[in-house]
């Protein structure tokens, strides 16, 4: 007759299955505590302030729905405002991104001295968060039309006004490029460094020079990567607002957001919402986009 | 016909030197391990054939032209790594073709090669699997097939099997040994498993702290060490210390005992201090009846611990000689146990004496 049966453990199979269980659905009851934080900051953060922003994009002052601010974004001056925030966003993403790529691999490159290395990265951590006004500043007193280095290149019979200006959009461009590409810079290191040294000796050993290595190889791997923290430039342009006042753009949705809510002659909140949606859709497409490239691009991942 | 000769290799790292003039010559289709622990400098000694490393001084002559002046990618070698470094964006097809692809071979002749490699392997069926679809075993597989793909003049292993669990590591080099013999490819393999490096290898160099203790083949290393290092590292070793009393006669005084040493080797002057080396299988026991002492040649030893491992038993003893390991039958060992009292004979033919 057989008693009881006997696990592994040398425990009776019943005894243990109740022991864990109970013990596995008490951790459980209260294992979302640990999600709580982060809860929290998403509903604070992200969920009300989009619902804000999508009810209040179909609302008039009074609170009545209304299709009309949604209307209104379609219509002068709106259009070119979107135009020139993603052709701007996408340009300095592209730029940020592929140059960013090349400085943080060359700073990884064995044959740069080692103290190069946490140089670079500090500064990069500082360049990156220096933008606003006196980035601006910075660029109107040297490539301004009243510049330094304009001046200096105007001495030197090479006028670059009117064909550039900073409030164009590769001399906006250019000023962005100055945070876009340490960002990249400070993101890109660690996935560069997630190339195994195996995989580049391994090549080498095959035969691969290092444009073969990263042709097929290197660049396939960290693509995924790459295509996302592009991604993260583009949304990180899209909503700069200070660099963009302070050098005097214009035609920006950030600009035309804080003139339809800060209180002067052009006060609409409403419309402002309406704008604010409209990034939310470019930022929504956006991602979707990287999300079919990066299924095509790591297939190797599944 | 490839031969590879490293010649006075030195390098340091710092203040740390990882080669130390290390000479070693690896004939034609010859499997050779370098075997050691961590940090004799074993991988330091590879990666510089593969070209990886620079050596301070010294020159790698294939086929005796010096390589060191070529880089990784023109030296023809192929390598598998101890970690797994199948290319994780390519399946196991384009991982075997891929050293084809940059030699520029065509589509078919690249198919047809890393077809055969793999089926060589055993993995024709896992062509089209990606690096992560494969276990450690068929991923080191796969590394072998890539690496044999350029019909290279050296094979260089370095510890390829140390990530397996023990079962396919062993069914591995089995496999690694056929293939390299249906080639006939002149092999360095790097190990710090010594039943790994006797059991496949044409010879054996043992190293430590940057140089080769001893290459000769695997029964030479294992039955005649020439170093106390190889004494102690391959395999298990008695150690015996004595001191001799006749140079002429081989006769060495352990404790009480004295011990008749016909080792070839011994060269030693009366008076001087020498460690004996024996083997666990040299000794052997008989069982004593109570109060029965030992027959002429053989002395009393107590049981102190039993292991078991498999189809031996090895059994401590604690004896005038000090504390010995002797490994008996299993079945003769289920009569033994803790205190028992046994007589003990030491095959005095397999001693081996190294100045101490």
């Amino acid at each position: 007759m057989v008693v009881a049966e006997f696990s592994e453990t040398g425990l009776p199979q019943d005894v243990i299955v109740g022991d864990v269980t109970r013990k596995r659905s008490h951790t459980r009851r209260w294992a979302f505590l640990g999600m709580l934080p982060f809860v929290a900051f998403i509903t604070m953060f992200l969920l009300i302030p989009t619902g804000e922003i999508i009810v209040g994009a179909f609302r008039t002052v009074n609170g009545a729905f209304t299709l009309s601010n949604i209307d209104d974004i379609f219509h002068a001056p709106y259009p070119a405002a979107f135009e020139f925030s993603v052709e701007l966003s996408a340009l300095s993403a592209l730029i940020g991104g592929i140059f960013g790529f090349l400085l943080a691999n060359a700073i990884l490159h064995h044959g740069v001295p080692r103290w190069i290395r946490p140089a670079y990265i500090s500064f990069s951590g500082m360049a990156a968060n220096f933008a606003g006004v006196p980035l601006a500043f910075a660029y109107g007193a040297t490539l301004g039309s009243l510049g330094v280095i304009t001046v200096l290149l105007k001495h030197l019979g090479l006028n670059i006004y009117p064909a550039f200006s900073l409030q164009g959009l590769f001399g906006a461009a250019l000023v962005y490029a100055y945070f876009q590409f340490p960002l990249m810079i400070l993101l890109m290191v660690p996935v560069i460094e997630g190339l195994r040294t195996e995989w580049r000796e391994s090549a080498s050993n095959l035969g691969a020079g290092a444009f073969t290595f990263w042709r097929h190889i290197g660049l396939p791997i960290i693509t995924p990567s790459l295509l996302g923290l592009m991604v993260l430039l583009f949304g990180n342009a899209l909503s700069a607002y200070a660099t963009a006042e302070a050098l005097g753009i214009s035609n920006l949705v950030t600009i035309d957001i804080a003139q339809l809510v800060d209180g002067n002659m052009t006060l609409n909140p409403q419309a402002a919402y309406a704008l604010a949606l409209g990034m939310i859709v470019i930022i929504i497409v956006t991602i979707t986009i990287y999300s079919l490239l990066q299924r095509r691009t790591s297939r190797w991942l599944r | 016909m490839t031969t590879v000769a490293l010649r006075g290799i030195s390098r340091r790292f710092g203040s740390v030197s990882a080669l130390d003039h290390l000479d070693l010559e690896v004939g034609d289709a010859e499997f050779v391990s370098l075997l050691g622990p961590s940090g004799c400098g074993k991988t330091t000694a590879l990666r510089i054939v593969a070209g990886f490393e620079w050596p301070d001084s010294g020159e790698v002559l294939v086929d005796g032209q010096d390589v060191l002046g070529k880089p990784a990618n023109k030296r023809n070698m192929g390598m598998v790594f101890q970690a797994y470094s199948l290319f994780p964006n390519l399946t196991a097809q384009q991982n075997v073709e891929f050293g084809l692809r940059v030699r520029k071979q065509n589509r078919e002749t690249r198919a047809k090669r890393a077809q055969e490699l793999l089926d060589l392997v055993g993995l024709a069926t896992a062509m089209e699997r990606y690096p992560r679809q494969l276990s450690g075993g068929q991923q080191q597989r796969v590394a072998l097939a890539r690496s044999l793909a350029i019909e290279p003049s050296v094979l260089l292993l370095d510890e390829p099997l140390s990530a397996l669990d023990a079962k396919v590591r062993v069914q591995l080099r089995e496999e690694v040994r056929r293939i390299q013999s249906e080639l006939g490819i002149t092999t360095l393999y790097v190990t710090h498993d010594q039943e790994e490096a006797l059991s496949i290898s044409d010879r054996v160099a043992v190293m430590s702290a940057g140089r080769v203790e001893q290459f000769g083949t695997p029964a030479e290393i294992y039955s005649g060490p020439r170093t106390a290092f190889v004494a102690n590292f391959v395999g298990t070793m008695n150690k015996l210390e004595g001191k001799v009393v006749s140079r002429e006669d081989r006769v060495v005084r352990c404790g009480p005992i004295l011990l008749s040493v016909p080792d070839p080797t011994f060269n030693h002057q009366a008076g001087e201090t020498v460690e004996l080396f024996l083997r666990p299988e040299d000794i052997s026991l008989e069982l004593l009846s109570k109060g029965e002492t030992p027959p002429s040649g053989l002395f009393e030893g107590r049981v102190t611990s039993l292991t078991f491992l498999g189809p031996v038993t090895r059994v401590g003893l604690a004896t005038d000689l000090g504390l010995l390991l002797a490994d008996v039958s299993s079945a003769v060992a289920l009569n033994l146990a803790a205190d028992t009292v046994v007589a003990v004979k030491l095959d005095s033919t397999s001693l081996r004496s190294i100045t101490a």
